[in-house]
């Protein structure tokens, strides 16, 4: 029989595969992010980057998939296998951070002569920091913006919103005429054009705060969804599918019929790191960025980022916190968020040099990013975020399908089980 | 090799060699899985969201039974699927595997046609739902209009969501459940069908009184693990609807998962978990008292 | 004559069941700009072969696919020989605890394994094994999970005692009757249990995820994955992605079927 050779040939795999190349008398660390694949080739250029500018460290880099990435993430941090430098979306940093997952930043900032905080946009910073400590080094922060479609403006005939805004009269009465006036229909009756979309949670929030509404009381232990301010932001929000109709319903927006790079919608709300994805996907129209319009309120729009966090467990923490820095380095912010705009730069150095602001490929309007981020809010991410969310969303969701028309009983709902859950004591 | 074993010695040997042959089951189970499903439900019993663990006996189990409409909803949601997809995937496929079992041209080839829903990748499936169920230019409602109903708005109306997953579950009717009926009606001794064919029985009588009870063995395995499956059904729920719209498509398992791995609630997703084990386990020793009474098997170890 | 309506039937089914297949290739056959217009029309106005070509080399492809050839030939090989061993344990002996033993392993399929994972990778951390192999391709050899087992067993139980008890007569042992009588008498369901445990294999997502770090290391489902991107995913690459991905299962199961034509493996018990 071959069984014996078969089984050589067996352990002979397993042994290659178990044997992991260790870059001989160098520090071994990894770094986990994730991304789609091109942006895991560039992250993966850092990485050998790195590795030739640091002869002593070798970093390997573990590429997961986005959906699946919290659930490997959670595992390998209870279990003390988590790599060295891990990317942490800020909406999951709060509740992991308070589970004492994250070494403590504060000493290797302040051991390190060239890290100031004053070099970074505060926002950024805040970001990282829980009770004055840092946690995390910021990347891939952004906001969200208006990207609309130039080509579709000028042929309908309507002044351009970075010209209204420009003119002090972007406000969300001029939004809601011109995106009146981009919606079409065919001789049938059946819609061709929208003027804008419901962006999903939480793109929708800059409409809320630009009427003073907020999701949390100042102490984040109430819901301010009841709120009469905050009543009428999500109103308006229905009311552009609803009253307006400028806005595709669920249905009607199901299987990417209106996206913005389809050119059948004239207005997106979306995130700054959209822009590579527009860049190669739209090919027929002219586009651009322009801020959120005012509000009653406010025109502030929401910031975020994502968090490089070294784990509490982790055993090479000055090594882990180079390539940390080597990340957030200016020269590879350049590359990053100058070259690739792959969202916006936490250094102000590299959001105000001048290759930052060039529009010779779309948007032109980049000071539009910068105003966003300088001007932007948080959202009020922190350890029960993904709980009272899911049960807020649940509850708008019968605001967003039209089953209620009326803001302030849906608004009313969602109170309730948002208390409800900041009110339990956590982890029952 | 013994010869000819006396009665005595053959029993001696069944007890050793029945351990024998199920003894790599029994190494695995005691290696990997005993312990992880011990402690699973001892965690059930203590108040842990990855940080701090303190102990609180039944209290998780009390609370999910009194002051949590989630988890009634989705117990509700994901009996109720399985209500449904159950029976209407094993008469399914059992007609399905009728079908793919006459000796026509191509037969192979319409198998394959059949089963491709079942191979099609959940990244890639969670899409094509998306276009058969969109209520503006679904194949669906296309279908429906064609037959002069209203369109149905099947993944944003919370009264239908649930239907659509049912509906979505017809396409596998011919995948797994389809091929075990298909292996077993191969199984069939064509003996049978001719001594019965001389006794001039007709097709239903010879389906009735040949084909269902030598079909009883896997008719009874598909509905053991249908209702294991049904009530553990997951990612098409956390790809298309993540649950909604209003929790319609919240079902058991996406809701231990949220509890779990985004809520941090270890110990209530624990007791989650085996509440749906006893449920499950009630039900399969239920299903095995029945299945006395009509499941047929030819070579049983007495 | 009698055939047609049988016809009819197969052709609307295979029409119907096809659906999903032929929107999955309709897709992959359209440029982005082309999806980005008109992303429900079925059939595309300028079919475009290129993302196969992108979805291929946007990813080391070749390495995933050998990985999971690798992994998925082992396990469906190790899961088909000792599952069916231990299902002939249960199918074919009285022993104590037979029947306590059976129903344990039946329940463990009834935990979510939700709520184990963490423990269970804990298990192999303790072995050294989180980003090997092993994880994935151990439990394989352990009879491959009660669905196998309890498969065969329901098999192993409709095959007539009578045949064993003659071969035992004639000299045979018990090993001896596994594999001569049983294995070959249950082909259509052996050929079903490698068939499953071949796919299931070939699209484990969770186990793969959890267990491999290293990319030169990943399976083809977590290449899949990786095209899903929170800012906008390229649907034509990944319905591109999923046709490569299935294409290997599709020919096998077309290949599988000499297993399930009438009358090859029976056609000596009825003479028996």
């Amino acid at each position: 029989m071959n069984v014996h050779r078969l089984c050589i040939a067996l352990i002979t795999l397993f042994a290659c595969g178990c044997s992991t190349e260790l870059g001989a008398g160098k520090i071994n660390i990894r770094y986990m992010a994730w991304g789609n694949p091109e942006q895991m080739a560039l992250e993966e250029q850092l990485c050998e980057k790195f590795n030739l500018e640091n002869p002593d460290i070798h970093v390997k880099f573990l590429k997961v998939p986005g959906t699946a990435y919290l659930n490997k993430s959670i595992v390998m941090l209870a279990s003390d296998t988590a790599a060295d430098v891990m990317r942490v979306d800020h909406y999951n940093f709060a509740n992991l951070q308070k589970k004492g997952f994250f070494l403590d930043l504060t000493d290797l900032t302040k051991a390190d002569p060239d890290w100031n905080e004053s070099d970074f946009f505060p926002q950024t910073i805040d970001e990282c920091k829980v009770n004055g400590h840092v946690y995390g080094l910021n990347v891939l922060f952004g906001g969200t913006v208006i990207y609309y479609n130039k080509t579709m403006m000028a042929r309908a005939g309507v002044e351009d919103p970075y010209v209204s805004w420009s003119k002090g009269r972007w406000n969300y009465d001029r939004f809601v005429d011109i995106a009146t006036k981009l919606t079409k229909k065919d001789g049938n009756g059946k819609y061709i054009q929208f003027g804008t979309a419901i962006p999903v949670f939480p793109s929708w929030t800059p409409m809320l705060y630009g009427f003073g509404g907020d999701f949390l009381n100042s102490s984040h232990t109430k819901s301010a969804l009841s709120d009469p301010a905050a009543v009428a932001g999500l109103q308006f929000i229905s009311d552009l599918r609803y009253k307006y109709a400028c806005a595709p319903t669920l249905a009607q927006s199901s299987n990417s019929a209106f996206t913005f790079e389809s050119g059948k919608l004239g207005m997106s709300f979306d995130w700054m790191g959209m822009t590579p994805r527009y860049r190669k996907a739209v090919k027929d129209f002219e586009w651009d960025v322009v801020p959120i319009p005012t509000g009653p309120v406010s025109g502030q729009t929401i910031v975020k980022g994502n968090q490089l966090v070294i784990p509490s467990h982790c055993k090479n923490p000055k090594a882990a916190w180079r390539f940390a820095r080597f990340i957030t380095s200016a020269k590879i912010e350049q590359l990053l968020y100058v070259k690739n705009r792959r969202c916006f730069p936490t250094r102000i150095e590299v959001a105000s040099s001048k290759e930052f602001s060039d529009g010779t490929l779309p948007p032109s309007q980049i000071h539009t990013f910068i105003g966003a981020v300088q001007g932007g809010k948080q959202l009020p991410i922190d350890n029960r975020w993904a709980e009272w969310t899911t049960a807020m969303n649940n509850e708008l969701d019968l605001l967003w399908n039209g089953r209620e028309k009326n803001a302030k009983v849906v608004a009313d709902r969602a109170t309730k089980v948002i208390d409800k859950v900041l009110t339990e004591e956590p982890g029952w | 090799m013994v010869k000819k074993p006396s009665k005595k010695r053959l029993i001696d040997r069944q007890e050793f060699w029945g351990f024998l042959f199920i003894c790599p089951w029994l190494i695995g189970f005691l290696i990997f899985t005993v312990g992880p499903m011990i402690s699973s439900l001892v965690l059930s019993l203590y108040k842990y969201d990855l940080a701090n663990a303190k102990f609180v006996g039944f209290e998780n189990y009390r609370r999910l039974c009194t002051e949590d409409p989630l988890f009634w909803k989705s117990l509700k949601n994901t009996a109720l699927y399985a209500l449904l997809t159950v029976p209407l995937g094993i008469f399914g496929s059992l007609l399905v595997a009728l079908l793919l079992n006459q000796p026509v041209k191509g037969v192979r080839l319409f198998r394959t046609l059949f089963y491709l829903p079942s191979m099609v990748p959940a990244v890639a499936s969670a899409l094509v739902w998306q276009w058969v169920f969109n209520a503006d230019n679904g194949i669906l409602n296309q279908a429906l209009a064609f037959i002069g109903l209203p369109n149905i708005e099947w993944l944003q109306n919370e009264k239908f969501t649930l239907y659509a997953f049912v509906i979505m579950s017809l396409w596998g009717i011919g995948g797994q459940r389809m091929i075990i009926f298909l292996a077993g009606l191969q199984g069939i001794p064509e003996s049978y069908y001719e001594a019965a064919r001389l006794d001039g029985a007709g097709t239903l009588a010879q389906f009735r009184h040949i084909t269902l009870p030598c079909l009883s063995p896997v008719m009874f395995f598909n509905l053991v693990l249908g209702l294991v499956g049904a009530f553990q059904v997951f990612t098409s729920a956390y790809i298309m609807t993540s649950g909604g719209p209003n929790n319609a498509s919240l079902f058991y398992s996406l809701y231990i998962f949220r509890n779990g791995f985004e809520y941090f609630k270890l110990g209530k997703a624990s007791a989650m978990a085996w509440i749906l084990f006893a449920i499950l386990l009630g039900f399969t020793l239920i299903q095995f008292a029945l299945s006395k009474k009509w499941v047929h098997y030819e070579g049983e170890a007495k | 004559m009698k055939r047609i309506p049988t016809y009819i039937l197969l052709i609307l089914g295979s029409i119907t069941f096809s659906i999903p297949f032929i929107w999955t290739i309709s897709t992959a056959l359209k440029s982005s700009s082309e999806y980005a217009k008109e992303p429900s029309r079925l059939i595309p106005a300028h079919p475009d072969f290129s993302n196969f070509a992108k979805a291929w080399t946007a990813l080391p492809f070749p390495t995933f696919v050998w990985n999971t050839i690798f992994v998925t030939v082992i396990c469906t090989i190790a899961q088909v020989v000792t599952g069916s061993l231990v299902a002939y344990g249960f199918s074919r002996f009285t022993f104590k605890w037979r029947n306590f033993l059976f129903f344990t392993m039946l329940a463990t399929m009834m935990l979510p394994g939700q709520v184990t994972q963490i423990p269970v990778f804990l298990v192999w951390r303790k072995l050294h094994a989180i980003d090997t192999f092993f994880p994935l391709i151990v439990p394989a050899f352990f009879g491959g999970g009660a669905f196998n087992i309890f498969l065969l067993r329901q098999f192993f139980l409709s095959i007539p005692r009578e045949l064993d008890e003659a071969a035992m007569l004639d000299g045979a042992g018990f090993v001896r009757i596994w594999w001569r009588i049983l294995m070959p008498l249950s082909g259509p369901a052996v050929a079903s249990v490698a068939l499953f445990s071949f796919l299931s294999h070939w699209d484990a997502f969770e186990a793969p995820l959890i267990y491999l770090n290293s990319p030169e290391k990943y399976t083809v489902s977590i290449g899949l994955r990786m095209f899903q991107d929170s800012y906008g995913t390229n649907f034509e690459q990944v319905m591109a992605a999923s046709l490569v991905h299935i294409l290997p299962t599709i020919l096998l199961f077309f290949v599988c079927q000499r297993y399930f034509l009438k009358g090859i493996t029976l056609s000596g018990m009825g003479g028996k």
